[in-house]
């Protein structure tokens, strides 16, 4: 169960390392850290699928700012939980959401750090030339952030495994199989936050031809996404350019 | 005088860029990192010590956009830094580099959300994750890649377009309103994708059946018939709009999580 | 119509073009600093941003802004309205009747970046201090909404709690 946390928690820092130290892909995600989770655990297969399905609960949560879910964590935990417990996907992801909510606490915490530690430490190596503090400084800070979180997820998974059993069966199965079909309808908020970014009514043509291919026709998702660039060809050559005034 | 950056400072600086998230700092953001990404074209550039520490000053302020144009706001630095450390005739006011990075940081993260945040990691969403979620690795590799390659193209260009004429380049795609154009192709793009994710991803498992008079009503049979994905698509919208009049994500969670047990209970679901 | 006018050091960046114009969906999205406007390069990039939903983007002083608000050329259209301190909210909201909302998000001090000594954190991020906090007051007792939030996705953060911030 030690080792295991440990492995989760490698995870959940590479999670982190990614964003500070590789140039955040945008690939600390959970369907990229839960098939991980899967493979250092031995159930690589059930990563993926844990992994794809809380990608579409959380499609659109993401980094803009501040967010009110913290995803790494909440989909580390969630997927090592499940996959050393034996849960379903549908437990998996009742778990992940209020661990997601917990975890925005830690940024707190780093934020703290950062502005009391770091920013001080800057301004005077920058005073002196000191060009080596600054090669430090300027990833020590997700080093820490990493460890941060790297010691929650650790100690949630090695407490969580021991409780999570227990939690789950006293839930009344019929309780259990309406958290199994909620989970079936919770992807409707990640489109809601999409559009809430992305639509627009003068758009809405695009949007229900984007419905009415996999509905009629049983385009698939790779055929719609081209069927997409076919679409943002024609409006993009079929527009005139826009003259500014003022 | 005279000193220009070579292909070895140019790529030190590109490489150091991978880092821009390595201590962000709610005052300064990613300014720590920019100043660290920026050091080795400033020792090279300003070999005096005092004139090194008035470079190091100028970088180390506040800074932050999207990631993915970090290198291209880096490629305009290292050009201007050149520009000045070359300047003998005492015009380039070195206040303009700083002046030119306010410039860009909040424009370009606009648009850099909206293309990998709201596009690209939206079509990687919308491709990869039905697949996987079935149990397929196929959508984790095609996550992976529709994400990378726009990403790591940017990075490299951009660094190249940023040191060879960033501005100009800039200014003639503002004008000719090219940038305009393609933002709105791609906001095309993810509305067909968005639209197409709804009945792929979001399932409404009804289970109601009655019998009556002789004859069985299956109720997601009546509503395949008025129109398949029916549910779903409403379902959808009205997240939406709950979401338009300010509800936060997480109540929406957990009233559907609430609503997937009570219509389990009555017998709907 | 002014929907909001946002308080915003960056004045347009990832939180205002996907998250607020998301919301908001406005027909023009209009920047208001004089630093930007006199600028020709920041002003050059600042409409680069305008997110593919907005219809235009203005880069106006002060100055130029009150006069096209208060001329009721664009009374008609849906307008968001950035600047980059509570001065300049101030300042506009004052000499525009037609602004009722504004929207504190995080400022910029210069290359210092978001200071956040001497002052409060009023909404998650968001800090400021007692002065502008004045400035602030005398909108509200105007009539004016006043509220602070970084994106759409945190909670709205209303006068009533940040005055309680300043007891």
């Amino acid at each position: 169960m030690i080792l295991q946390a440990f492995l989760v928690s490698l995870v959940a820092m590479y999670g982190r390392l990614e964003q500070g130290w590789m140039g955040q892909q945008m690939i600390a995600r959970p369907i990229w850290l839960c098939p991980l989770v899967g493979l250092l655990l031995g159930d690589f297969q059930q990563g993926v699928i844990i992994g794809g399905s809380l990608e579409l609960i959380w499609a659109g949560v993401v980094q803009v700012g501040a967010t009110p879910t913290e995803v790494v964590t909440g989909s580390t935990v969630a997927c090592g939980l499940a996959i050393i417990n034996g849960l379903s996907v549908a437990e998996a992801i009742t778990i992940a959401i209020p661990v997601g909510l917990l975890a925005t606490l830690i940024g707190e915490v780093n934020n703290t750090v950062t502005i009391t530690l770091w920013s001080p430490m800057a301004n005077r190596a920058a005073e002196v030339a000191d060009t080596k503090k600054i090669w430090w400084l300027g990833i020590a800070g997700c080093a820490t952030q990493a460890l941060m979180y790297g010691i929650a997820v650790f100690l949630a998974v090695s407490a969580g495994s021991a409780a999570v059993n227990a939690v789950i069966e006293s839930i009344p199965q019929v309780v259990r199989d309406g958290l199994s079909n909620a989970s079936a309808i919770l992807p409707a908020v990640g489109i809601g936050i999409l559009m809430q970014y992305s639509f627009d009514i003068k758009f809405v043509g695009f949007f229900l031809l984007g419905f009415l291919l996999p509905t009629y026709l049983e385009f698939g998702s790779v055929a719609v996404a081209l069927a997409g660039v076919g679409a943002a060809l024609i409006y993009f050559f079929l527009k005139p350019n826009e003259v500014e005034d003022d | 005088m005279g000193t220009t950056l070579t292909k070895k400072e140019l790529n030190s600086v590109f490489w150091r860029h991978y880092q821009i998230l390595g201590c962000y700092s709610y005052d300064k953001q990613q300014g720590i990192p920019y100043l660290r990404a920026m050091l080795p074209a400033l020792q090279k550039l300003y070999p005096e010590q005092d004139q090194l520490i008035a470079a190091m000053k100028r970088h180390n302020t506040m800074f932050n956009t999207t990631c993915a144009f970090v290198p291209f706001c880096l490629g305009i630095s290292c050009a201007m830094e050149e520009e000045y450390a070359n300047d003998t005739t005492n015009q380039f006011n070195p206040d303009s580099i700083g002046a030119v990075k306010i410039a860009l940081m909040g424009p370009l993260a606009g648009i850099g959300d909206s293309f990998f945040w709201g596009t690209f990691r939206l079509i990687a969403c919308g491709v990869g994750a039905p697949l996987a979620a079935e149990g397929n690795v196929l959508g984790v590799i095609l996550y992976l890649l529709l994400n990378l390659i726009p990403s790591t193209l940017t990075r490299w260009y951009g660094f190249k377009l940023g040191y060879n004429g960033g501005r100009q380049f800039l200014a003639r795609i503002q004008a000719d309103g090219t940038l305009a154009k393609l933002t709105e192709s791609a906001k095309v793009l993810a509305m067909v994708v968005i639209g197409g994710m709804i009945p792929q991803i979001v399932k409404f498992p009804l289970s109601l059946t009655l019998e009556m008079g002789g004859g069985t009503f299956v109720l997601a049979d009546v509503l395949n018939g008025i129109m398949p994905n029916l549910l779903p698509l409403l379902l959808s919208l009205f997240v939406y709009k709950l979401l338009m009049k300010g509800t936060k994500v997480n109540y929406i969670i957990f009233g559907l999580l609430g609503f997937g047990i009570l219509m389990t209970l009555i017998g709907i679901m | 119509m002014i929907q909001l006018v946002r308080v915003d050091g960056r004045l347009i960046h990832g939180m205002v073009a996907v998250t607020w114009c998301g919301m908001y969906n406005p027909q023009i999205l209009a920047v208001v600093n004089d630093a930007a406007a006199n600028d020709e390069f920041h002003t050059m990039t600042l409409k680069l941003a305008k997110p593919g939903t907005v219809e235009k983007c203005f880069v106006w002083t002060k100055e130029k802004a009150v006069e096209r608000i208060n001329s009721g050329k664009y009374d008609k259209k849906k307008m968001f309205i950035t600047v980059a301190t509570v001065e300049d909210a101030y300042e506009l909201a004052k000499r525009c009747p037609a602004i009722t909302s504004i929207n504190i998000g995080p400022e910029v001090e210069g290359g210092d970046g978001r200071v956040t000594q001497g002052k409060q954190e009023i909404s998650e991020g968001v800090w400021i201090n007692e002065a502008k906090f004045q400035l602030l007051k005398e909108l509200h007792e105007e009539g004016k909404e006043v509220f602070a939030q970084i994106t759409t996705a945190m909670s709205k953060v209303t006068w009533e709690e940040i005055a309680a911030k300043f007891r």
